[in-house]
């Protein structure tokens, strides 16, 4: 909006949130883009603290460090109460609690299964498998942050948009972005990304 | 799977209006269920209140779908036998019992005997144990009863169970029970909605906090500055943001979408069990809800608790117990007023299922208020390492009293669960939002909202079921698995991989494993393995309970000893029935 036209205006700021599903496979093309984009947002950006993950996952951080003022009498396994004295660092350091990469040792999340798999080895009910969840469906979303329409002076309406919308699975997702404002009939600025 | 898919919110509508074409003709196969009916029920509506009750060993059940009103809304819901809950079964150990399931449905359905050892193939987990029972079809399950105490029974289809598709089971002990009661009640917790479930589930995977009315505001940012002060304040709601979490994610749903239930009855209904004054009252406690946390108390009574998840446990007396999805528990009152509110609220302190023990009916005692919602500890997120910290007052001084948490898990290690944390290589992406690396395995805290409450409130490290293991022998090996998710994406997973990518876990046949499950997210997850027992140990490796569902705390790791003695493939997988859908779910193939 153009400083001094507007006259007054008429703010609609909708958020719908409407969530659908499809039958159809989506293709899985295009995935790695789909995921970072679909997170960007709110998650998808790597946490601070994946920055200073050391790699160790096997074995205790606290064997390495020296700590001040322990005197081992106390029972730790005790669970905390608001109110009580010790406190917390609020930089979480070297606790690397998300994020980050995988460490060469770690476990194997096939290493349990025998070389068994959902629709073969002993037991496996006939045909293909029938059980799919939803991490196996689509599903998607409409996200409207911004629709202003505004009323100027000499120029008519103008209309400013920020929406944003999703389809796919959990991390497979399309994504198509959308902003822009119109002005005096006129397209003034748009953005529209698909993802 | 078209019942999955739900356009923008208007398809729910198109449902109802075919639910309602459909309610003459599910009406008419309804009164041909072996059911009686208070006179003054309509013959389509769903009888909800105390369940009726069936005894023998031939069962004949129907799956239909059912108006009811819970709320001021008429909705339909899936029911057996037209109740909900679905009639009680009464069976007998020892028996063989043969139960034959109609589905007058326009979908698959399927019913799981929760907790009940049997044949594989009757197990009723549609796609594992057989292709479950198609419209129009009628499967009869049969099998030998190996047990006694109380159980329950559920759909495993879709969002089914939340529906309404669960009923007790109570299974008398041969030889004459060993409990003595003068009254014996079921008392079976559950949760509805209004919304179609599939709908909620959308939502949820669409903004997994939808539900959440207890989140951070202005208003508690200023309490917590007056409290703790700015820098405090800050630095606690700077923690919150820059791990991308909520502090009060304690459910996923909440009263905005559920109305929590008491053997069918919303809190106005207020189910209604009478005694005579000095009477032992046995109250069987099942929390077949779909999503909700309880914590149950009877204000003014201490609840003796004799059973859990069906197998007798040494009697311990407490005022309150929080359970999830799936588990049992029963306990003994000894009544002497007239009248004693039956108070569960749930986890997240949205809502409560009410009903009343009384002397005559009509009478009712004061419902308590429900507890402040609070905010998730540093426990509840690191573990052991957060333990001794406090969420509240942040300084400096940061692992303190973690060291002394490594040394008292390092001494306590040697026969429990090794405490060596192993991460999965598919932790390390999207699918899972933090991990835990200094897990705490205590057993002895009643979880968040319940610490320091005033009351004596039940923890698993008070559960000793009698009679020991089932097997004495030691593990012959160690198994781990994550429960992870992420909630941003709401999606729930093992070790960071939803069912679908998932590959079965093998438990050798007459092995004796110890299977670890370490919680790498802040939610409790109630796991629900089928068809063998899980026994828990405490963290030095002493048995404690045999369970059939085992409730994980935030940050938590437990060890549990199996029998692998029944041959086929079993579901395992989180009770909350979100989580299941989500993928929190495994297949274990005992061969």
């Amino acid at each position: 909006m153009r400083n001094g036209t507007v006259k007054f205006r008429i703010g609609l700021t909708a958020m719908a949130i409407a969530a659908f599903g499809v039958t159809q496979v989506w293709a899985r093309s295009g995935a790695e883009h789909a995921q970072h984009a679909g997170g960007g947002a709110h998650t998808a950006d790597a946490p601070r603290m994946t920055k200073e993950a050391a790699p160790v996952t096997d074995e205790s951080p606290m064997d390495h460090q020296t700590m001040p003022g322990m005197s081992g009498s106390q029972p730790a396994m005790k669970h905390d109460m608001p109110g009580e004295g010790a406190s917390v660092a609020m930089d979480h350091g070297d606790m690397k609690m998300q994020g980050g990469d995988a460490p060469p040792d770690a476990r194997d999340p096939h290493g349990y299964s025998g070389s068994y798999t959902l629709d073969s080895g002993p037991y496996a009910l006939a045909g293909p498998r029938q059980l799919r969840l939803s991490d196996e469906h689509n599903f998607g979303a409409l996200l409207v942050d911004r629709l202003e329409r505004s009323s100027m002076r000499h120029d008519g309406y103008a209309t400013a948009y920020d929406a944003q919308a999703w389809f796919g699975r959990d991390y497979d997702r399309l994504v198509l972005k959308a902003e822009g404002e119109v002005a005096g009939g006129k397209l003034q600025e748009a953005r529209t990304e698909a993802l | 799977m078209t019942d999955r898919l739900s356009w923008f919110g208007d398809r729910p509508d198109f449902r109802r209006r075919r639910f309602v074409g459909g309610l003459a003709a599910g009406g008419v196969l309804v009164g041909l269920a072996p059911l009686v009916r208070p006179v003054w029920a309509a013959p389509t509506a769903t009888v909800t209140g105390a369940a009726p009750e069936l005894r023998g060993t031939e069962f004949d059940l129907v799956i239909a779908e059912t108006p009811v009103d819970f709320t001021g809304k008429a909705r339909m819901a899936t029911t057996i036998n037209g109740s909900i809950p679905a009639p009680t079964l009464r069976w007998r150990e020892g028996d063989t019992v043969t139960l034959r399931v109609s589905n007058r449905l326009r979908e698959a359905t399927s019913i799981h005997w929760h907790g009940i050892l049997l044949p594989h193939q009757m197990d009723g987990v549609p796609g594992i144990s057989y292709p479950g029972i198609a419209p129009g079809e009628t499967f009869a399950y049969r099998f030998k009863v190996k047990q006694h105490g109380t159980y329950w029974y559920h759909s495993h289809s879709g969002m089914q169970e939340q529906t309404g598709m669960y009923g007790a089971i109570v299974i008398e002990q041969s030889g004459g029970e060993t409990i003595r009661a003068d009254r014996d009640f079921v008392v079976q917790l559950s949760d509805w909605t209004d919304e179609d479930p599939m709908r909620v589930f959308a939502k949820l995977k669409t903004q997994s906090d939808y539900y959440n009315t207890n989140q951070p505001t202005a208003a508690g940012f200023f309490r917590s500055v007056s409290q703790d002060g700015l820098k405090a304040a800050l630095d606690k709601r700077r923690m919150w943001n820059e791990m991308r979490m909520s502090p009060t994610d304690l459910a996923d749903l909440s009263a905005v979408t559920l109305t929590y239930l008491m053997n069918g009855s919303s809190p106005a209904a207020n189910w209604t069990g009478l005694f005579r004054p000095g009477e032992r009252v046995r109250l069987r406690y099942i929390n077949g809800a779909a999503n909700t946390l309880y914590d149950v108390r009877i204000p003014r009574l201490k609840l003796t608790v004799v059973q859990a998840d069906g197998q007798d446990v040494e009697p311990v007396t407490v005022d309150e117990f929080r359970f999830g999805p799936g588990e049992t528990y029963d306990v003994i009152v000894e009544p002497t007023d007239d009248a004693y509110t039956i108070f569960a609220q749930s986890m997240d302190r949205t809502g409560f299922a009410r009903g009343t023990l009384a002397t005559r009916a009509g009478l009712t005692a004061p419902v308590p208020a429900l507890d402040e919602p609070e905010w998730l500890t540093m426990a509840d997120m690191m573990g052991a390492m957060g333990a001794g910290m406090n969420g509240m007052n942040h300084g400096g001084m940061a692992m303190d009293h973690s060291q002394h948490a490594m040394h008292d898990m390092t001494m306590k290690e040697p026969a429990g669960a090794s405490a060596r944390v192993r991460h999965a290589r598919t932790e390390y992406g999207p699918s899972t939002d933090m991990r835990v690396d200094t897990p705490r395995t205590n057993l002895d805290d009643p979880g968040i909202g319940l610490r320091n409450n005033g009351r004596r409130v039940l923890t698993q490290a008070d559960l000793h079921t009698l009679g020991g293991p089932l097997d004495a022998r030691g593990p012959e090996r160690e198994i781990e698995l994550h429960l992870t998710g992420n909630m941003e994406r709401y999606t729930w997973s093992f070790d960071g991989l939803e069912f679908g990518q998932s590959t079965p876990v093998h438990f050798r046949h007459g092995e004796r494993l110890r299977v670890i499950l370490h919680n790498d997210t802040m939610m409790t997850h109630p796991m629900h393995l089928h068809g063998l027992w899980s026994e828990l140990e405490s963290p030095d490796g002493r048995f404690q309970s045999r369970r059939h569902t085992i409730a994980v705390q935030p940050a938590q790791r437990i060890g549990f000893l199996v029998h692998a003695d029944a041959l086929g493939r079993w579901a395992w997988h989180c009770h909350l029935m979100f989580h299941m859908d989500a993928g929190m779910f495994r297949e274990v193939v005992v061969a």
